[in-house]
């Protein structure tokens, strides 16, 4: 009898303390919705054709729903901000677990992070993994994505477990709750399309973005050894890599890392497509196709790369066209609806 | 006795604390100052003057971050280009570079200089490789690249801690 009181009340130690978390931690609803993408994966698992992984270079610039209505071909996007590569790695190895898709495409300009420390800003690196790694669901993946993500101030605080108990980290958030926590404490909103996060707005591109040269070309050695680690684990499980280059104009791409992909791509046989080179063909307008002047397409520009790209998915990688399956298709049908209303919703809020 | 015994601890517990204190706080190293039409910027320092000097740009186009609030904004001028970006409500310089040979460095390197002539002007264990010369300065960093032994780049950046 005292050993099941003891339980009772540790279980419901445990559920306050679980309903607490869920109240402090940011919930990604209303602002910043980019950190619900990676948890939005797990109700849309299973069926996918192909998957996407990378930076926001994917879920700004494709739309999956493009890819089914043109071509029957299901996707998801597995993209989050600045999603370094060794993070896309460990997505992939715990996207394995849910599916296995025919098609993994993977944007290629994170190669040019090899280590938490070079992408920039240590607090801002703090933030972009939590936006990649506070949604994953418990696992050994989420722990090594954890481990490889650490700037050099979270390993001295032991940061880890708070990306296992994220009270830790966001435990004084209490005096900056907001309504958006109240409203979405329990539940939450789907924000994204098969983890395409739609733009409606347009800002012309009207001046190039001048960059500096890097200090090096050479990808450094962790970023190789995420790649080879992703191809040697995409030919495991039979599974095509395709590499890309989003079509986007900055950040800028330089001809130098282009060779480096492109001699890889080559050497393991693998499909690259630098879509910087096709922006002609693909027909992206940047007085219309961009929100950001040339950052990432908003709506019409990811229709349009889908478009083109699932050309090259259907031909080059032989994927079929699935629009003979009843049940996927009344599924797309569904999310084609939501996607077409929301598009609809953004463009009369805007005007 | 007693008084003076517990006098001299007193004094010595002072003499104690006074040596355990920190020691005083040694102004920052300044960092590199670039001179450009008589107007002189330095990484960290607020935009607004710096900007309003330097007159109006050539262009000025915005990168806004993944996910954040905040834009960094270029200000293209006619031989440089001038980055800056928000840090706490404020806009500030955080990166500067060369476009072509018209400007120097404040030691006179400048875009065409040769490699022997950054080595004696900075010297030669700044060289990370044969193409790559960094040093560091207070907040402030000078990358100068180089392609067959001559300079290609020339870039300020403020070192973010």
């Amino acid at each position: 009898m005292g050993k099941i009181k003891f339980c009772a009340q540790l279980g419901f130690a445990l559920a306050i303390l679980l309903l607490l978390q869920a109240l402090l931690i940011p919930k990604y609803m209303e602002s910043t919705q980019e950190g619900a993408l990676i948890g939005e994966y797990y109700a849309n698992a299973g069926g996918n054709d192909v998957i996407f992984i990378g930076d926001c270079e994917v879920y700004e610039n494709f739309s999956p729903i493009t890819l089914w209505n043109e071509y029957g071909i299901p996707s998801c996007i597995r993209g989050s901000p600045q999603q370094t590569i060794w993070q896309s790695y460990y997505l992939l190895e715990e996207t394995l677990r849910y599916e296995t898709p025919q098609v993994v495409v993977f944007n290629v300009l994170s190669m040019k992070y090899d280590t938490p420390e070079s992408t920039g800003d240590p607090t801002r690196r703090e933030a972009y993994n939590r936006l990649t790694l506070d949604s994953m669901r418990p696992s050994v993946f989420k722990w090594k994505a954890v481990q490889a993500s650490l700037t050099a101030d979270e390993r001295a605080q032991d940061a880890q477990f708070s990306y296992l108990f994220p009270i830790l980290r966001f435990h004084d958030r209490w005096s900056k709750l907001m309504a958006e926590d109240f409203t979405y404490w329990l539940k939450k909103d789907q924000v994204s399309h098969n983890g395409y996060l739609m733009q409606t707005g347009i800002k012309p591109m009207t001046d190039a973005h001048p960059a500096p040269a890097p200090a090096g070309y050479q990808f450094g050695s962790a970023s190789w050894d995420y790649l080879n680690r992703m191809e040697r684990l995409c030919r495991a499980h039979g599974i095509k890599l395709v590499l890309i280059k989003a079509p986007t104009l900055y950040p800028v791409w330089w001809k130098e890392w282009d060779a480096q992909i492109r001699s890889y791509a080559q050497e393991k046989g693998l499909l690259y497509l630098n879509m910087t080179e096709s922006l002609d063909e693909i027909g992206i307008d940047w007085n219309r196709d961009t929100y950001d002047a040339g950052l990432h397409l908003n709506v019409w520009g990811a229709e349009k790369a889908a478009f083109w790209f699932g050309r090259i998915l259907a031909t080059q990688c032989s994927l079929p066209d699935r629009r003979d399956d009843d049940a996927l298709c009344a599924r797309w049908a569904a999310k084609t609806d939501i996607y077409e209303q929301q598009k609809q919703t953004q463009l009369a809020s805007a005007s | 006795m007693k008084k003076i015994c517990v006098l001299l601890l007193i004094v010595c517990t002072v003499l104690w604390i006074c040596g355990c204190s920190a020691p005083a706080p040694q102004p920052a190293e300044s960092g590199f100052v670039l001179t450009v039409a008589d107007c002189t910027i330095t990484m960290g320092a607020e935009a607004a003057p710096i900007l309003a000097a330097l007159g109006k740009p050539v262009t000025v186009t915005e990168e806004a971050s993944c996910a954040f609030d905040g834009t960094e904004k270029t200000y293209r001028y006619e031989h440089f280009c001038l980055t800056t970006c928000p840090v706490n409500g404020a806009e500030i310089v955080c990166r500067v570079w060369f476009t072509d040979d018209s400007l120097s460095t404040a030691e006179g390197i400048r875009i065409g200089s040769s490699r022997d002539a950054v080595a004696q002007t900075y010297g030669g264990d700044v060289f990370k490789d044969d193409g790559l010369c960094v040093l560091n300065r207070g907040e402030s960093s000078l990358t100068i690249l180089l392609t067959n032994g001559a300079v290609t780049s020339v870039q300020y950046a403020l070192i973010i801690k």
